[in-house]
């Protein structure tokens, strides 16, 4: 009880609108480790039409809000001190920036495979075209994330996910300093994919 | 608003005053927490008969829109009596966003939404899968009467907007009987491929990616088997 006081006194200040779950206990709360001294928690909550969720950074005391928030991360980050040195230690921080950035309003996540894109039923019949054509031509580049070394002492980080009804090859540059700059390409042809409400 | 959808453009559902009778009346400006862009997402409602019902619906319902929400994502929050649209959608998306919250408003502030602790689990999701239809069509309904063939925001999407209106067409056309029962067939077939989408996995949670039947399932396991040690 007192611990979930002391996060919702936090996320008052940056999400007051979730503060008041947190305090209750009606919030879902799931923690991910970071690859620096600093913790993301997932607060999840029940709403009569739906969840509603946001990644929220905790350290020294003071939480930020990160869904939506690239940006937060990394000064989270270089504020933890936080140092990349190798292309595993890459990996690790761009899977981390990537998975509490999202911001939740539409189906998001990582896939390393093309087994792993979660499609809906094809509507009509360009759905059923583009369904075949992605899976014969994209199907065989989607892999595990995997980082590349650069002359300047950054590393290249290759991701795919599927958001907001894409499927996309991320390119997250990662310094040694915990800096950090994603840019995202959408695959096509898009495939038939779920979306949100 | 189109009545037929004989020029291959899909109709309009065939009340912009969805559901039971019981709907306020009142009409007027909803108390928006910016004037601006309410103004900007209301020119993309009005002369729309589903746009001036979820505007003038969610007025006398007294809900408050907060069309510059930082919440994360955008719904109707029914103890505080308020539609949130987040702040990063376009005018045009909100407006979209805001036919569907308005049902959600119109559903919960008359008590037509379902009743999680005395339904049954079946009856509970068959309730909300059928709320959730409504909103979607209203959406639907919208993007016939602004002369498109799908919204920002992609729900519906060009797709989902002419498997609805191939169901619709063939149904009207297949019926017999007046205008009005042909009409009323084609409703029914659209509204029954809409409802589908929540079942097969065209329309999932933001959050899990469940399909809605599912998660509307699993929140009635919350309330009536908690699980152990829960609260």
């Amino acid at each position: 009880v007192t611990e979930r006081a002391a996060l919702a006194d936090m996320v008052q200040k940056v999400e007051p609108e979730m503060a008041d779950a947190v305090r209750s206990g009606a919030a879902v709360i799931t923690e991910r480790p970071l690859p620096f001294d600093a913790t993301a928690l997932r607060v999840l909550i029940n709403e009569p039409w739906g969840e509603r969720a946001a990644w929220f950074g905790v350290a020294n005391g003071t939480a930020v809000a990160l869904s939506g928030r690239p940006e937060e991360f990394v000064n989270l980050a270089q504020s933890a001190g936080a140092t990349v040195s190798d292309t595993n230690g890459a990996i690790e921080f761009a899977l981390a920036l990537l998975d509490t950035s999202r911001a939740f309003d539409q189906p998001e996540y990582r896939v390393d495979s093309v087994a792993d894109v979660k499609m809906r039923p094809p509507l009509i019949d360009e759905e059923r075209q583009a369904k075949d054509r992605f899976l014969a031509e994209q199907g065989p580049d989607i892999k595990p994330a995997a980082a590349v070394g650069r002359p300047d002492g950054a590393f290249d980080v290759t991701v795919y996910r599927v958001r907001a009804g894409q499927v996309e090859r991320v390119l997250v540059t990662v310094g040694p300093d915990g800096s950090a700059t994603i840019s995202a390409q959408a695959l096509e042809p898009t495939p038939p994919l779920p979306v949100s409400l | 608003m189109d009545v037929v959808g004989t020029d291959g453009k899909a109709p309009a559902d065939s009340t912009p005053t969805p559901g039971p009778a019981g709907t306020p009346s009142g009409g007027g400006t909803p108390t928006v927490d910016n004037a601006e862009k309410w103004t900007q997402i209301q020119s993309s409602l009005s002369g729309h008969p589903h746009g001036t019902w979820a505007v003038s619906t969610v007025a006398a319902l007294g809900t408050t829109v907060m069309v510059n929400s930082t919440a994360p994502g955008s719904f109707f929050a029914p103890s505080e009596n308020k539609i949130h649209l987040n702040s990063s959608l376009t005018a045009a998306t909100a407006a979209s966003v805001f036919v569907h919250e308005a049902f959600h408003a119109w559903s919960s502030r008359t008590k037509h939404t379902a009743d999680i602790q005395s339904l049954s689990r079946s009856d509970y999701v068959t309730a909300m899968v059928n709320e959730e239809t409504t909103a979607v069509v209203n959406q639907i309904s919208l993007v016939t009467e602004q002369g498109t063939t799908s919204a920002p925001g992609d729900v519906p999407s060009a797709a989902m907007y002419k498997a609805y209106t191939d169901a619709w067409k063939k149904a009207h056309d297949e019926a017999t009987g007046d205008e009005a029962a042909k009409k009323a067939a084609g409703d029914e077939a659209g509204r029954k491929v809409v409802n589908g989408w929540f079942y097969d996995g065209t329309f999932v949670t933001s959050t899990t990616n469940q399909p809605y039947a599912d998660y509307y399932g699993q929140s009635w396991d919350g309330v009536h088997k908690p699980p152990a040690g829960g609260s």
